[in-house]
């Protein structure tokens, strides 16, 4: 009976810090829940309710129509399709590659690609605008894309390169028995084993394209080509910042990326090669 | 239908590694062959050769009258059937067996027509909608032969199928694979460095060893007249006895007298063809196998030692018997009811119509076959 107090003491304690933590993490967000919702001439109040007394969705009404809040959506779904599906094919054969083949210089690749991961992307501005420059590409999607897929391929690389060393060969080879060329068995064969690591690889590019700022900033320049966290900082006026309109534009762009990673869960399955070898 | 299998001169080297060194042989359409030896030995790569998996250095392999030596695997028309199974896990059991038929474009009705005739040849039928990681090893295994039989291809190759396998499940598909292979009438190559497996599967074994061939043949040929010492120790279970000694001639008999003393006059039928080498300094080895052995009680026509028992491991119907026979440590097998106990002193006659003697430097046999 003891025994069971006092393990419930340490659990109560382990618990009070989680519930902490979890709170200090969730209430900037909620906060901008809140915040969005009120009207705006009590941004400021100290109020702690989460939908308050006066709640109102004038802030987004007016986001979504006296802003160009949808160009800028549209804008950054365009990149950020194209990013994570460029990034993804190339990662993919790329990891391929480096899983079953041999040929020199190999190992100097898997390390030159871990290498670009520890330099900031901050560092690579400068070059990179040069580098798109060169090729007029600035202020254009397709630089952004760019800009955005060599960033995101070393990781997804790795991440696949990883998960098909797992996907055991003779898979392969009795596909190819069977009649598949080697294009062919990795499309029909690895591939589709590849799904929970092809899934995490997307998401990831996914979640880069759709936040990244500075790198859009520096590259697009017109309005019309904004992407939507180029646009949000529009709102900030040159005499004071539209933190409701910022809130309501936050909230609603959110939405999008929840409902990619709970739609993406369903692929995060894993054991998917289980059973398919002697192990 | 089944084809034959040729192949010439293959060498296949690795970086500072000969694995196929020159290799040759024919198999007739409809043999079963097996390629058997120690692991390392080069069979596996020389199957992956035929199959196309790997590339070989030199020579060339011909599929009927088709050679096939630089064709991708898909252009071969071969089926495999590889150690770990290889099944496609995101599949059903249809599929997997059914994938290399939708692979060249058969209708679905012929499809499915060929994919069921197939699972009822293998007692698949319950499982056709089950994916591999809901089947036990033997099943797996199954669908895998499945996979391979239901393409009717010129070659089956299968890689050491049954070294996953628990003994009992082993033997049951030693057999399915036997009906198999006389049903279809296919040409087979069969990899093993089981010997139980080579004897009883193969129309015709191949030994190799350190990417040689070391002898081709009839299982009993193998047995009963191996060419050198390792080809004799290989096959057999358990292992030939080798006894070092000299040939000698005593009162005009060819006598074998081992360097400890154990002295073997040879069969009359051996007599005049091995006097040449008595008298002679090169050291021999007499092969001794343990099933030639049995207890001396009544009537002995082969000559009797006295042995001294060392251990006795029971195996059920048998019992192995390691002995000393005059400082000589001998495995001799004897039938289930004698269980000699350590330290127990038995006298044991040997019978046998078959001389196995071997030159010691070069490990060739010298007993003409």
């Amino acid at each position: 009976m003891t025994e069971d107090k006092s393990s419930w003491r340490k659990t109560w304690w382990v618990h009070l810090l989680l519930v902490g933590g979890a709170m200090a993490s969730a209430f900037p967000l909620l906060r901008i829940v809140t915040v969005s919702l009120r009207p705006g001439d009590r941004l400021f109040s100290t109020e702690l309710a989460l939908i308050p007394a006066d709640a109102t969705l004038a802030n987004y009404v007016e986001v979504f129509t006296k802003t160009g809040f949808f160009s800028w959506l549209g804008n950054s779904l365009i990149i950020t399709v194209l990013t994570s599906l460029i990034g993804v094919c190339l990662a993919s054969t790329a990891a391929y590659a480096l899983s079953r083949y041999r040929f020199p210089g190999k190992s100097q690749v898997l390390v030159f690609l871990m290498a670009t991961q520890m330099i900031p992307v901050v560092v690579l501005l400068l070059p990179l605008y040069f580098m798109l420059k060169k090729l007029s590409l600035i202020d254009t999607f397709a630089g952004v894309v760019a800009a955005y897929s060599v960033t995101t391929l070393p990781f997804c690389v790795w991440l696949l390169k990883g998960y098909f060393d797992t996907v055991p060969r003779s898979l392969e080879e009795a596909a190819q028995v069977d009649g598949l060329t080697e294009v062919g068995s990795f499309w029909r064969i690895v591939l589709p084993l590849s799904t929970p690591s092809l899934a995490i690889a997307m998401l990831y590019s996914i979640t880069q394209a759709w936040n990244e700022y500075i790198v859009a900033r520096v590259i697009l320049q017109s309005s019309e080509l904004y992407t939507w966290p180029l646009g949000l900082f529009e709102l900030q006026g040159d005499f004071s910042a539209r933190w409701g309109l910022f809130a309501a534009a936050s909230v609603a762009v959110s939405i999008p990326v929840v409902v990619v990673f709970l739609y993406s869960s369903r692929w995060l399955l894993s054991g998917l090669t289980l059973g398919g070898v002697k192990g | 239908m089944s084809s034959s299998l040729t192949i010439t001169n293959v060498v296949k080297a690795y970086s500072d590694k000969v694995v196929l060194n020159n290799l040759s042989f024919k198999a007739e359409p409809g043999e079963f062959i097996v390629l058997v030896g120690p692991s390392g030995c080069g069979k596996s790569t020389l199957l992956r050769a035929v199959a196309g998996l790997e590339g070989i250095g030199f020579g060339k392999i011909m599929i009927g009258d088709r050679d096939v030596t630089n064709l991708a695997p898909k252009d071969r028309d071969i089926a495999m059937v590889f150690q770990d199974y290889a099944l496609y896990p995101h599949k059903t059991v249809y599929e997997n067996i059914a994938f290399g038929l939708r692979i060249r474009r058969f209708p679905e009705t012929k499809i499915d027509e060929l994919v069921r005739a197939a699972a009822l040849k293998l007692d698949l039928m319950p499982y056709l909608e089950r994916k591999p990681a809901a089947l036990s090893g033997g099943q797996r295994q199954r669908v895998a032969i499945g996979r391979a039989i239901v393409r009717n291809p010129k070659i089956f190759l299968f890689d050491e199928p049954l070294s996953n396998l628990d003994a009992k499940l082993r033997g049951s598909m030693r057999i399915s694979i036997a009906k198999l292979h006389k049903e279809l009438a296919a040409t087979i190559l069969y990899v093993t460095h089981d010997q139980v497996e080579a004897m009883t599967l193969a129309d015709k074994i191949i030994v190799l060893e350190g990417g040689d061939v070391q002898q081709m043949g009839t299982p009993l040929d193998l047995y009963y007249h191996p060419s050198n010492i390792f080809v004799a120790t290989f096959i057999g279970s358990p292992s030939m006895n080798l006894l070092e000694g000299r040939l000698l001639d005593r009162d005009g008999s060819v006598v074998f007298r081992s360097d400890l003393g154990l002295e073997h006059r040879l069969a009359d039928e051996y007599q005049s063809v091995l006097r040449s080498a008595a008298g002679s300094p090169r050291k021999i080895l007499w092969g001794v196998r343990p099933e030639n052995f049995r207890l001396a009680e009544g009537d002995c026509v082969g000559p009797v030692y006295t042995a001294r028992v060392v251990v006795t491991e029971l195996l059920g119907p048998t019992s192995t018997v390691l002995c000393d026979i005059k400082g000589h440590e001998i495995h001799i097998s004897l039938p289930a009811p004698h269980r000699p106990t350590r330290g127990q002193e038995i006298r044991i006659e040997f019978r046998s119509r078959h001389l196995y003697m071997f030159d010691k430097e070069s490990t060739i046999s010298i007993v003409p076959s």
